[in-house]
C-alpha cells in the first residue's frame, strides 16, 4: 500500500508533466488514473479535482522554498528584512527550474488578478509573511499599528506578486533586473512599514473617500491628489 | 553608509531624473540673471555651485554609469570650474549598500556557492563602498580578503545611462557632439570595461606583475578562483586611506617618499609599459608600512606608441621657444586644424604654449614641490581665464586633438592632485625611455 504522500506526489507529477508537454490540463481524472494505474477512488481521496492538483503544486513550491531558507545556517542571524530578501532570492532562483510552467500559467496576468490555482500558495506565503511581520514588530524593525498590522502581510503578498509579474517579463541577462527589483521593493516595503507613511496614506485616502461619499467638494480634494 | 530610499529604476525614470536636473540648471540660470539684474553683477561662482549641487544630486541618485562619469569629470579639474569639481568629487562616497542576501545570491549566481562555502568568515555588511558595487571583508585560514561585489544590472543599464547623460554633458560644457564624439566613445569604452570584473582581474594581475620591480609600492594579490564577471577578490591590505594619510601627521620625509613612489609608479607605467592605471583617485590608494598601495585596476589605458611619442614631445622645453616647431607639433596632433584662420592659430598657439609651460613645469624643474598651493591654483586659473578670454568651447570648435590624450591627461591631473594633497616634493626626471630623452605630461590641453 502506497503512503498518501507518495501517491499525492505521483499524481502531481503526472498532471504537471501533461501540462508542461501539452500546454493544457489532462482532459479527465479518468485519463490521469489510467496512466498511473490507480483507481479514481484513490485519486479523489487525495484531491477533489484536477485544479486542486495544480494548486497543491504551487503551494509545494512555496513551502519548499520557505523551508529551505528557514533551515539555512544563516537564518537565525538574519533580521526580518534579510529573511524576506533571502526567501525572495531563493524563490526566484528556484523558479528557473519551472519557468516554462510559470509562464504558461501566470504569464501576462495582471498583478491584481489572483489565479485560482495560486490561492493556496498565497495562503502559505501569508503565513510566512505573518511570521516575518511579527518578528519585525517585536524587534522594532517596523512600527506597531495594533489592528492595522494585518495589512502588512497582504502588502508583502502584493510585493511578491509584483516581483513575480515582473520576473515573467524580465529579459535581462541572468534575470539581474529581478534581483534589483527585489532589493528595491523590499527596501521600500520596510521603509513604508517603519514610518507612519502608510498610516498617513490611509488617513488621506479615508478623508478623500469621505468627501467623495458625501458628494461635497468632491472635485477639490481628489484633484489635489 | 546611509541607505538611499529610492533609486530610479527604469530608463524612463532615469531620463525623468536627468531631465529634472536639466530643468533645475535652467532655473538656476534664471535665478542667476535675476540676481545679476538686481545686484548689477554676475556671480558665476554661486551659479556654478548651485548647478553642481543639482547635477550631483541627480547623478548620485542614479548610481552606476552617471556616477562613474561624475567621478571621471571630477578628476579632470581642467575641464571643470572649481565648484563642479568640488561637488563631483563627493560622488565616490554615495553608495547605497546591497543587502547581504543579495550578495549571497550573487555568489550563487556566479559560482553556484554561498560566501561561507568559500570563506570561514564573511562580513554581513560592506566595509567600503565602491563606485558600482561594494567591498566585503572575508577570511579563510589566516588570509584576509577584500571581496568587491558589483551591483546587479549595472552593466546592463550603463549604455542607456550614457546615452542619457551625453546631451546633458554636451549642454553643460557647451560642446558640439561631432567635435567630441571620439572622446565620448573613449569614455564609453573605458566605462564598459570597468563593469567587467573579469577584465579588471586580468589587468590587475598583469600590471601588478609588471610593476613588482618598483620599490616603495606594494600590491595586493588577486585571486582568480574567487573572481568572476561580478565579483573581484583581492588580498585584504590593512592600511591608511590615502586621504587620511594626507590629513594625518606624517613627516615631510615620509610624504616625500610616498609621493616619489606615486610618481615612479606612473612614470614606469606610462613611459615603459605604455599601459597604465588611469584612475588616480584618493579612494584607490592606501598607505601601509611606509609603502604606497594601489588598489583598483578597473580603469586602465593602453597607449599607442606613435601617439605616446608625439604627445610627450611637448615636454621638450625648446618647443615652447620656437613657434614654428610648436605649430608643427600641434598640427601633427590635430590640435591645430587646417581650417583655422591666422588669428585663431595665433590664439591657439598662445593658449597651448601657456598651458604646456604650466603643466610641464614639474618636469622642467627636475625636482618639484607639489605642496605649493599656488601651482594647482594656477592650473585652475588658466582654465577659467582662458574661458573668460574667449578660448572656451567656441574657439575650440572642430574635432581636435586625440581621444587618446583623455586618459593620459586625466592620469596626470589626478597624479598632480594626489601629490598636492600629500604636499610632497618629488624628483620628476623620468627614469624611463621617453622621446627626446625626456618625458612629458599633459600636452595639448584640449580634451
Ligand atoms: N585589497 C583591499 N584591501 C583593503 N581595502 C580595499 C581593498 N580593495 C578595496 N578596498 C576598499 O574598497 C574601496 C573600493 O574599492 P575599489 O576597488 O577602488 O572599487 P571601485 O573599482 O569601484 O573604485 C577602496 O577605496 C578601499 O577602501
Ligand atoms: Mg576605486
Amino acid at each position: 500500500m502506497e503512503t498518501s504522500q507518495h501517491l499525492r506526489d505521483k499524481i502531481i507529477g503526472k498532471v504537471l508533466d501533461h501540462l508542461r508537454e501539452h500546454g493544457k490540463m489532462p482532459p479527465t481524472v479518468y485519463a490521469v488514473c489510467r496512466d498511473l494505474q490507480i483507481s479514481e477512488k484513490e485519486f479523489y481521496q487525495e484531491f477533489p479535482s484536477l485544479d486542486a492538483v495544480e494548486s497543491a503544486h504551487w503551494r509545494n513550491v512555496m513551502d519548499h522554498n520557505i523551508r529551505k531558507v528557514e533551515n539555512s545556517s544563516e537564518w537565525q542571524g538574519f533580521n526580518s528584512q534579510q529573511r524576506l530578501l533571502a526567501f525572495l532570492y531563493a524563490y526566484f532562483e528556484d523558479s528557473l527550474c519551472h519557468r516554462s510552467l510559470l509562464l504558461l500559467r501566470f504569464g501576462g496576468l495582471n498583478v491584481l488578478q489572483e489565479p485560482v490555482s495560486f490561492r493556496e500558495a498565497s495562503q502559505r506565503f501569508l503565513e510566512f509573511a505573518r511570521d516575518i511581520v511579527k518578528k519585525a514588530i517585536q524587534e522594532r524593525e517596523i512600527a506597531d499599528r495594533g489592528r492595522l498590522n494585518d495589512i502588512y502581510p497582504r502588502g508583502l503578498l502584493l510585493q511578491f506578486r509584483t516581483v513575480l509579474d515582473f520576473h515573467l517579463r524580465d529579459t535581462s541577462p541572468g534575470f539581474e533586473r529581478t534581483d534589483v527589483l527585489i532589493e528595491k521593493t523590499t527596501r521600500l516595503a520596510f521603509d513604508l512599514m517603519k514610518t507612519s507613511a502608510l498610516d498617513s496614506a490611509i488617513d488621506l485616502a479615508r478623508w478623500v473617500m469621505a468627501f467623495r461619499n458625501q458628494g461635497a467638494v468632491a472635485k477639490a480634494p481628489c484633484g489635489a491628489m | 553608509m546611509p541607505e538611499q530610499s529610492s533609486i530610479p529604476t527604469n530608463a524612463l525614470s532615469r531620463m525623468a531624473a536627468i531631465a529634472g536636473a536639466g530643468t533645475k540648471v535652467g532655473v538656476n540660470f534664471v535665478r542667476h540673471y535675476a540676481q545679476a539684474a538686481v545686484s548689477g553683477r554676475l556671480n558665476q561662482d554661486a551659479l556654478d555651485a548651485a548647478n553642481a549641487r543639482d547635477i550631483y544630486k541627480t547623478l548620485s541618485e542614479l548610481k552606476g554609469g552617471p556616477l562613474k562619469i561624475a567621478q571621471m569629470l571630477s578628476t579632470d579639474q581642467h575641464l571643470l570650474p572649481a565648484a563642479y569639481a568640488d561637488v563631483f568629487s563627493q560622488a565616490q562616497y554615495s553608495a547605497p549598500p546591497l543587502s547581504y542576501p543579495l550578495v549571497a545570491r550573487t555568489f550563487r549566481r556566479e559560482f553556484g556557492r554561498e560566501p561561507l562555502e568559500f570563506f570561514d568568515e564573511f562580513s554581513r555588511e560592506a566595509v567600503a563602498g565602491a563606485s558600482i558595487g561594494q567591498v566585503h571583508k572575508a577570511r579563510r585560514g589566516n588570509l584576509c580578503f577584500a571581496v568587491k561585489v558589483q551591483y546587479p544590472g549595472i552593466a546592463d543599464s550603463l549604455r542607456s545611462d550614457l546615452a542619457v547623460v551625453k546631451p546633458l554633458a554636451l549642454r553643460l560644457f557647451g560642446l558640439r557632439e561631432e567635435d567630441v564624439s571620439d572622446y565620448f566613445r573613449e569614455v564609453e569604452e573605458r566605462l564598459m570595461e570597468e563593469t567587467d570584473y573579469e577584465h579588471e582581474l586580468e589587468r590587475s594581475l598583469e600590471l601588478t606583475g609588471q610593476c613588482a620591480c618598483l620599490a616603495g609600492v606594494r600590491f595586493p594579490k588577486f585571486f582568480r578562483e574567487y573572481s568572476s564577471r561580478r565579483i573581484l577578490t583581492s588580498e585584504w591590505i590593512d592600511g591608511v586611506p590615502f586621504d587620511a594619510y594626507c590629513d594625518g601627521n606624517a613627516s615631510q620625509k615620509e610624504r616625500d617618499r610616498i609621493g616619489q613612489a606615486l610618481w615612479d609608479f606612473y612614470d614606469f607605467q606610462i613611459h615603459e609599459l605604455k599601459r597604465f592605471h588611469a584612475d588616480p583617485h584618493p579612494g584607490n590608494f592606501l598607505v601601509s608600512d611606509g609603502k604606497l598601495v594601489p588598489l583598483d585596476f578597473g580603469c586602465t589605458k593602453q597607449l599607442d606608441p606613435h601617439f605616446h611619442k608625439r604627445h610627450f614631445a611637448f615636454l621638450d622645453e625648446r618647443l615652447l621657444e620656437d613657434d614654428a616647431s610648436l605649430e608643427r607639433a600641434l598640427r601633427e596632433l590635430r590640435i591645430l586644424l587646417p581650417e583655422d584662420g591666422s588669428a585663431q592659430t595665433r590664439n591657439m598657439l598662445d593658449l597651448c604654449r601657456r598651458s604646456i609651460a604650466l603643466l610641464a613645469r614639474p618636469f622642467h624643474e627636475g625636482e618639484f614641490n607639489f605642496g605649493d598651493p599656488e601651482y594647482l591654483r594656477e592650473i585652475r586659473y588658466l582654465g577659467e581665464q582662458s574661458e573668460r578670454e574667449g578660448y572656451g568651447p567656441k574657439m575650440l570648435r572642430g574635432a581636435r586633438g586625440s581621444a587618446e590624450s583623455l586618459y593620459v591627461n586625466r592620469a596626470y591631473f589626478g597624479l598632480y592632485n594626489l601629490l598636492a594633497r600629500l604636499r610632497a616634493r618629488v624628483m620628476t626626471v623620468s627614469r624611463f625611455s621617453v622621446a627626446n630623452g625626456q618625458s612629458n605630461p599633459v600636452a595639448g590641453g584640449v580634451g
